[in-house]
């Protein structure tokens, strides 16, 4: 039945090709929104590893740069006021914001080989703010000053990457020029995760280093928890306090709420509209499809008809045309395959790993397939109704 | 004989409806995703609002300062120090007006919050971009000199606070000063980025003055000048400046001296090009767009061209008949050819006309979405024009070889009806 299908493909080839291109085409389309769905699904599933559901995020416009002594102090006041107030329970610093694509890579080479990574500092509060889930080790606390070293904590898939035993706690990592000198930097904790741009980016190796106001890079924002039911109104008291402790700065209040869900709505329009394009596409191919089919069952009449006088069952027929349609859209899908992997194997789109390429390998030839499947049906339904007689009567 | 085919054509079209709608379909689909995409790029492109004199005018909003040694690089939006000293004195240029960012304020009025975008401008700002005020004027050269606490805000802005009264002389307040409004404007989309804003109040009047010694990040700059044939002119002038007369600048917290920089004043386009191709020096890479979009159309056309391709080659037979006749009375493949390839390609105008009228559809629902603050998009002239050549090209693209194949067809076994 195989090889029959096939001479009979071949001996059309020329009106073939045509279906197998416009199937590989749509394949690679609904492969493509797939690898697009499948990637961010699995980002989501990664937990964040920090809270958010009562936290602000307050921006800070310093006045000035960073490295004078008085903005140092004005933030230190800060802190405190902060910290004194009623309704907040806990204060942090961060160095780049949370659910922001503002990234910060890094890279250093130990033993020979390049650790990339990206990067943030947190003061030794903030850990505490934003309840960060630690799996081994402890935040940064009194313990870390005037040490050997720079304490440095980092997330597992940190671990998972760049130490092949498992076992990174206390271990040393060289230290960058750039800041803080050579002193080495030592693992002191192991967090989950602190996916620092939000559910749906992809999760990267991760290294939080100790923000340290007399030292410390230009902070970008405090993180505050505030009590259950403080509402947007208590802003305006914070921005006067604030106010009156830096009249020169600025600030820009945010409730990390909603700066995640406009952040995960960032990410998902562009997908949305794509999705959109991609189904009216595949709907259109669908249609094309089935009318193709209905052409041509409407011409092979007499090879049909010929086929029931010499005795094929209607359901054979039904079998020939629905097994031809799947055998070219297997082409089609084949053909797509070969460009499409060209992608992973030549690492042209980093964000995709072969397991979600596989996974959504699988999606897309069933929606192909099956919907090859449903365009054969009615045309297949129509061949078999071909009454041998008449057709063979044609001319 | 051109009336004729027009007339054979719409008696085939009606012949067997359900193949006019599948091509239909896939005609109106592809060209309505391109009129939305030209209409946004064409709204960027040609500002109709406050940038209408997008022509007489260019944008600085790039900078990328280097060490000597090349090693250390940083990019972002001017400061306002550069701007300052390389865009200000530009010889050619009639009017210079530097401008922050927008950021997010909050405005606190009885005990309402707002949260708005405010940007920082000088006077000439508002004398370069042609903002249309619905109440009051905008703030004069004197305001901005004695640092007067006024704001000019938009329409939203104005209906969020004070309802559809009067705002002239209304107080706002934001970072904790207040600020007396002095002009009300239409509001002004997202596309038109330099002038995109909630609030407009003058620089004079921050707290601070350190933004003057900034080097990067922030700012930007409008250059304004009388006749559009010295835009080229500026923007050598400009690059010549950077080339030869930039002073190196240690930059203050680090010790990073910046002895090479990049930047460049930019039309609308160009600033679209360097935002998508990420360029780096003192070319923003026109070419490489034009040419990117003309591939993603085409490449956006090429499946719905093959499935019409497919649907059309299986319907040869269709006409076998009337080709036979045709062929037999001397009709040349010539004559045949082109008579099938008007007939798809009057089916393409066909679905470009739905498509037009389905796109305004799209584009209200974009604007009720809100997906680009403040944008009012419409469809002219320019677009309805590129989308009638492009749904010309696609009908060739997608009829020339099924009109091939047909007008190939031995007249003998068309005349018999069998394949």
């Amino acid at each position: 039945m195989f090889s029959h299908i096939l001479k009979l493909i071949w001996n059309r080839k020329r009106n073939n090709a045509l279906m197998i291109t416009e199937i590989a085409i749509a394949f690679i389309v609904v492969l493509m929104i797939s690898v697009l769905a499948v990637s961010n699904y699995r980002n989501y599933q990664v937990p964040l590893g920090y809270e958010w559901q009562d936290h602000w995020q307050i921006s800070l416009g310093i006045s000035g740069g960073w490295s004078t002594d008085t903005n140092r102090e004005t933030l230190r006041q800060m802190i405190a006021a902060l910290k004194s107030q009623e309704a907040i329970d806990s204060v942090g610093v961060v160095k780049e914001p949370l659910f922001f694509n503002s990234v910060w890579q890094s890279s250093t080479r130990s033993d020979d080989r390049l650790i990339t990574f990206n990067a943030n500092t947190l003061d030794d509060e903030a850990f505490e703010t934003l309840s960060v889930n630690f799996l081994a080790g402890r935040a940064f606390d009194e313990r870390d000053n005037g040490q050997g070293y720079r304490p440095v904590i980092v997330n597992q898939l940190f671990v998972d990457t760049y130490f092949s035993n498992g076992d990174a706690l206390d271990k040393l990592m060289p230290g960058d020029n750039a800041n803080g000198g050579t002193l080495p930097r030592k693992i002191i904790g192991i967090v989950e995760e602190f996916r620092q741009y939000g559910e749906l980016a992809k999760p990267v190796p991760y290294v939080i280093s100790r923000f340290d106001i007399a030292t410390g890079h230009q902070p970008s924002a405090i993180v505050i928890k505030v009590k259950e039911g403080t509402d947007i109104n208590y802003e305006q008291h914070l921005s006067t306090l604030l106010k009156g402790i830096a009249p020169e700065w600025h600030f820009s209040f945010v409730t990390l709420k909603s700066q995640r869900s406009q952040s995960i709505e960032n990410e998902l329009t562009p997908l949305i509209v794509l999705s959109i394009v991609a189904l009216f596409f595949v709907i259109m191919v669908a249609l094309g499809l089935f009318g193709v089919l209905w052409q041509n069952i409407t011409r092979r009449t007499q090879e049909i008809g010929l086929r029931r006088a010499i005795g094929a069952s209607a359901m054979s027929v039904h079998q020939q045309i629905i097994g031809e349609l799947m055998m070219l859209a297997a082409f089609g899908i084949l053909a797509g395959l070969v460009l499409a992997i060209q992608v992973p194997l030549l690492g042209l789109f980093p964000e995709l790993d072969w397991f979600s390429f596989w996974v959504s390998f699988a999606i897309a030839v069933a929606v192909i397939l099956s919907l090859s499947f449903v365009c054969a049906l009615y045309p297949s339904k129509m061949a078999t109704r071909i009454d041998p007689a008449y057709a063979l009567h044609y001319e | 004989m051109f009336k004729n085919y027009l007339i054979i054509a719409l008696k085939v079209f009606q012949k067997r409806k359900f193949f006019t709608f599948i091509n239909l379909f896939g005609i109106v689909l592809t060209m309505s995703v391109l009129v939305v995409g030209l209409t946004l790029l064409e709204n960027y492109i040609y500002p109709g609002h406050a940038e209408k004199n997008h022509d007489n005018m260019l944008s600085v909003s790039y900078l990328r300062a280097l060490n000597k040694e090349r090693t250390q690089s940083s990019s972002s939006d001017p400061g306002y120090y550069f701007l300052n000293k390389y865009v200000k004195p530009l010889k050619s240029a009639d009017k210079v007006s530097i401008f922050s960012s927008p950021r997010m304020v909050s405005v606190y009025l009885d005990g309402q919050q707002v949260k708005s975008r405010m940007r920082l401008t000088d006077a000439d700002y508002f004398s370069i971009l042609d903002f249309n005020f619905k109440q009051g004027s905008a703030y004069q050269q004197d305001d901005f000199e004695q640092g007067r606490s006024v704001a000019v805000i938009n329409q939203h802005t104005k209906s969020l606070l004070f309802n559809d009264g009067n705002a002239i002389g209304e107080k706002i307040k934001f970072d904790e000063k207040v600020f007396t409004v002095v002009g009300v404007v239409d509001n002004v989309s997202l596309l038109e980025q330099d002038a995109y804003s909630d609030i407009w109040v003058p620089y004079t009047t921050a707290p601070s003055s350190s933004y003057k010694t900034d080097f990067m990040g922030g700012w930007g700059a409008l250059i304004y000048v009388d006749s559009e044939d010295k835009r080229q002119f500026i923007q050598s002038e400009y690059i010549n400046a950077l080339k030869n007369h930039f002073e190196p600048y240690a930059s203050t917290g680090s010790d990073t001296v910046y002895a090479t920089v990049y930047s460049t004043a930019d039309t609308k386009f160009s600033r679209l090009a360097r935002d998508i191709n990420n360029s780096r020096t003192f070319d923003t890479g026109d070419d490489q767009l034009l040419l990117m979009l003309g591939l993603i159309a085409i490449a956006f056309m090429l499946l719905p061209s093959i499935n019409m391709i497919n649907l059309n080659v299986s319907r040869i037979l269709e006409r076998s008949t009337e080709i036979g006749v045709r062929k037999s009375f001397g009709a040349s493949s010539g004559h045949l050819v082109i008579q099938f390839l008007i007939e798809n390609i009057l089916l393409t105008l066909i679905g470009a006309a739905v498509s037009l009228i389905i796109s305004i559809g799209i584009l209200e629902y974009i604007e009720y979405l809100g997906l680009i603050p403040y944008a009012e998009l419409s469809i002219n002239t320019s677009v309805v024009v590129i989308t009638l050549v492009l749904s010309i090209f696609f009908g060739t693209l997608s009829g020339i070889y099924p009109a091939y194949r047909m007008s190939k067809l031995n007249p003998v076994i068309a005349l018999k009806g069998a394949a």
